[in-house]
């Protein structure tokens, strides 16, 4: 552990000074971060690591907030920092004795990442294909604990690993909790960037399409909880005013639970130190709860506890951490039955959605079409595209089985975060698709 | 520990590399100060960041390493075993230019007080040019950064940094837009300019309609406009492989634009954001110009690299957890200080003023063509007859570049892979207008 013997009540005490008026809001963020990486690059460097840690004291009070951040953690650093966020000095200076983290651990799996490209050839074999094809292949590793006058929750320990791998007709990028099936995975993409790389974009039309549970989360994680994150919703509204609203088909039903993620992002409190909740977004395609960080629970009336901190240096924002969408009882033969001459788009490169009109775009670099008889000729690149309610309305299948991973990278507002889901296939009906 | 006084621990550091096998290796360091203001509707924040990190490259003949880290570089390893490929660092440099360090360089950080000022002023100026308009969001950064180099290969270099960001987002009715501008000392920034085209880019995004046909025209488009297209032409300006790209473009003569295309890159370009009289390896930056009234030169090639013209120091480390690569520093359309932007408009006549961008820039670089997704007025003898949203310009390469007939004075600086790239206001012959 990065915080052994972190004499956390002593920075409670400390921030209990900070808080003199009743609303105060304060709190202490360590965090410790290692990233382990293979480039990929021709020209070097074989192995990339990174290893940085630093602490970010915050003060709110009402309208107002404070932040201060700093590179490094011990006694004298964080003493200046307590000075610089107090809005008036108590009458004895604390102490910030023993607060020095651990010291490193030894480097993990930096074998297991320079073996990777090995695997992914060995599996494209497999798959009779072969092509050059660069990897990007990351470790990273982030500890972090939260103190506040009134909680002091376990420290939060997550590991998993990113990858990106370019080829002449693409890129293709994941999130894995563990490398175990990673270079299946990366191989079967990159297979088929190469075999649809000959395609042409569809036709525009509206048609039914099937999103694999890889393009399910993507689709969920932008369509659903962006819509429903609290400073998304306050650029058109009060966020409170979305409870209730029917934003999706009667059978959708979709959760935020972080204490559910894939092993090793498994949380149980979130950046601000509050218990994580399985929140539920969407019951039944309603509104039931927004996503919302400490201060957004306070402004707008909302469950706190999704409060997430790409960094020290940035304030902790409301996003989703793992998306749950409840399964559906349809296999995916069934799904793709009910689908004849529309799509089968298995992985997504991106999604948008704008705030203010609620319109929203998903690119794929590649889909099938459906024929009678099973997968037919192959597009590229696709865009799916509709207002959020159009699309979250015209899901009119789930599938029975599901699948937890990464979804993706989320970049909002500068604040680069992982997400994960558990997510099943989805079949959508009447949905506008088209080229980029 | 400033990094000038950290010399002692920078060599024990590259000893200690040296020590474990390398045969040869860097120590970067970097130490910044930012402050930060953030206004939104019902809340102020203000944050100030000390950041101190570190980065080693080491190279020998069993690979290479680049290992980074917050607060001081350590003195002594062990350190991570290096991986396949080896990397070469650059040599000793030959004497670089006289440096005079900008004066701007040692103005104070702004206060809280005056950063919250600037802020509330921006937003009471865009209601007084729009009263509709409402500003979503605005956030002014202010830092400086002392950076400093040692290498095993006898290069010792530092300098210090200064740039102050300003971001704003704004909407009006359903639209909303993005304004980004940088400069080294943030009092400089001109509010009431700045609100006045915020306040245009909206009335054009909520009142503008797409063009009906297409149709070549002649059009004036602003420095942003063009700087986006120079950026995403980049894999042309850059070694390796631009100077290859550009022959191909050029005419037998050599030419590939007209007598108004100048394009240079300024590592020292006064005023500059990014000036320094080093680049992120520590060899010296100058000015180097690539394509001089329309006829080819060179590329911005470092020493890695062969190409026409010396190497010059175009390796960009933004920070200390970034790999260094080959970059732009300011990468522009040289301006023309006799020509204001205003009497671009009036030598127009009729045709097109594109203020800015919907979204990004698509290259065909198959067909040799270049997408621009604009906004802007229409102009009809002189005078804006309406906004235009949702509209293509559409040239090729060379038909873009051949028909830059007349450029501004006022450069206006994108930022691009940890660089900047600008370009003045310009008059071009004709691009193809349509809608998107």
């Amino acid at each position: 552990m990065a915080f052994p013997g972190f004499d956390c009540a002593r920075v409670a005490r400390a921030l209990g000074l900070l808080c003199t008026e009743a609303e105060d809001l304060a709190d202490a963020y360590f965090e410790r971060i290692e990233l382990t990486e293979t480039p990929g690059a021709q020209a070097g460097p074989g192995l990339v690591v990174r290893r940085e840690e630093g602490f970010a004291l915050r003060l709110v009070r009402g309208g107002r907030v404070w932040l201060v951040s700093r590179d490094e953690i011990g006694d004298d650093v964080v003493a200046r920092a307590f000075r610089q966020v107090a809005r008036s000095l108590p009458p004895a200076a604390p102490s910030f004795r023993g607060i020095e983290p651990g010291p490193w651990p030894e480097l993990e799996d930096a074998d297991a990442l320079l073996g990777l490209h090995g695997r992914v050839e060995h599996e494209l074999r497999q798959l009779r294909a072969g092509f050059p094809f660069r990897l990007r292949a990351r470790r990273h590793r982030r500890e972090a604990v939260v103190v506040s006058p009134r909680l002091q929750p376990d420290p939060q320990v997550e590991t998993f690993y990113s990858v990106e791998a370019d080829v002449p007709w693409g890129r293709w990028g994941g999130l894995m909790s563990d490398l175990d099936e990673a270079p299946l995975r990366i191989a079967s993409a990159l297979a088929e960037l190469f075999r649809a790389r000959d395609a042409s974009p569809p036709q525009p039309v509206r048609t039914v399409v099937v999103l694999g549970p890889a393009a399910a989360a993507v689709f969920l994680h932008e369509a659903a909880a962006h819509t429903l994150e609290a400073d998304t919703l306050a650029l058109t509204g009060r966020p409170s005013s979305a409870i209730g609203v029917r934003l999706g088909s009667e059978i959708l039903d979709v959760l935020d639970d972080p204490a559910r993620a894939p092993g090793g992002v498994r949380r149980t409190s979130d950046d601000e130190g509050m218990p994580v909740t399985r929140r539920w977004l969407l019951r039944a395609g309603v509104v039931e709860q927004p996503i919302a960080d400490r201060t957004w629970a306070d402004r707008a009336g909302l469950q706190p506890g999704a409060g997430r901190r790409s960094q020290r240096h940035r304030l902790p924002v409301p996003r989703s951490s793992h998306l749950e969408l409840l399964p559906g009882t349809f296999s995916f033969d069934e799904l793709q039955a009910g689908a004849t001459g529309g799509l089968l788009v298995q992985e997504v490169d991106r999604g948008r959605l704008d705030p203010f009109s609620g319109r929203f775009v998903l690119d794929a670099a590649s889909a099938r079409r459906i024929g009678p008889g099973g997968l037919g000729e192959r597009l590229r690149p696709v865009r799916l595209s509709g207002s959020v309610v159009e699309l979250l309305s015209a899901i009119n299948g789930i599938g029975s089985q599901v699948r937890s991973g990464g979804a993706g990278w989320c970049a909002k507002g500068g604040d680069r975060l992982p997400v994960w889901a558990t997510a099943a296939a989805l079949r959508l009906e009447g949905i506008q698709v088209g080229p980029p | 520990m400033s990094v000038k006084s950290d010399r002692t621990v920078g060599a024990a550091t590259v000893q200690s590399l040296l020590g474990e096998g390398y045969e040869e290796a860097e120590l970067f360091a970097k130490t910044s100060r930012s402050r930060s203001a953030t206004w939104e509707a019902d809340r102020l924040t203000c944050a100030g960041a000390d950041e101190r990190g570190w980065a080693v490259r080491a190279s020998g003949a069993e690979g290479s390493l680049h290992c980074a880290g917050t607060g001081s570089p350590p003195a002594q390893g062990p350190w991570p075993r290096p991986a396949a490929p080896p990397v070469q660092l650059p040599s000793a440099a030959a004497v670089a230019p006289p440096w005079e360090e900008p004066a701007d360089f040692d103005a104070p950080l702004l206060a809280e007080g005056e950063a919250l000022a600037l802020l509330r002023s921006v937003a009471e100026r865009l209601v007084a040019e729009h009263s509709r308009a409402r500003l979503l969001q605005a956030i002014l950064e202010d830092g400086v950064a002392e950076l400093a180099l040692k290498s095993s290969h006898g290069i010792e270099a530092s300098h210090r940094a200064r740039v102050a960001t300003l971001d704003l987002w704004a909407a009006l009715g359903d639209q909303a837009t993005r304004m980004s501008i940088a400069a080294r000392e943030p009092r400089r920034f001109a509010v009431g300019s700045l609100a006045r085209r915020l306040a245009d880019q909206l009335v054009v995004l909520s009142d503008g309609t797409a063009p009906t046909g297409r149709e070549p025209s002649p059009a004036v488009l602003t420095g942003e406009v063009l700087a986006a297209a120079i950026d995403a032409l980049h894999p042309l300006w850059f070694e390796p492989g631009g100077w290859s790209r550009l022959e191909r473009l050029a005419d037998a003569q050599g030419t590939l634009g007209s007598a108004a295309f100048t394009v240079v890159d300024d590592g020292r370009l006064r005023g500059g954001l990014l000036t320094a009289p080093t680049d992120g390896e520590g060899v010296a930056t100058g000015r180097v110009v690539l394509v001089e009234s329309g006829s080819l030169r060179r590329t911005l090639r470092s020493w890695r690299h062969e190409g026409p013209g010396e190497p010059v120091g175009c390796v960009r480390r933004p920070g200390w957890r970034d790999l260094p690569r080959v970059g732009p520093s300011h990468l522009m359309l040289e301006p023309d200080p006799r020509v204001t932007p205003s009497s671009l408009l009036e030598e127009l006549g009729s045709g097109y003023y594109f203020l800015g961008l919907e979204g990004p820039v698509a290259v065909d670089w198959e067909e040799g063509r270049v997408d621009l997704p604009v906004y802007g007025f229409a102009i009809r003898a002189g005078r804006s007859s309406h906004p235009i949203r949702a509209a293509r310009a559409s040239a090729s390469l060379t038909g873009l570049f051949t028909g830059i007939q007349r450029v501004a004075r006022d450069l206006r600086f994108i930022s691009s892979a940890g660089g900047c790239v600008g370009a003045p206001t310009v008059l071009v012959d004709h691009v193809s207008v349509g809608p998107a």
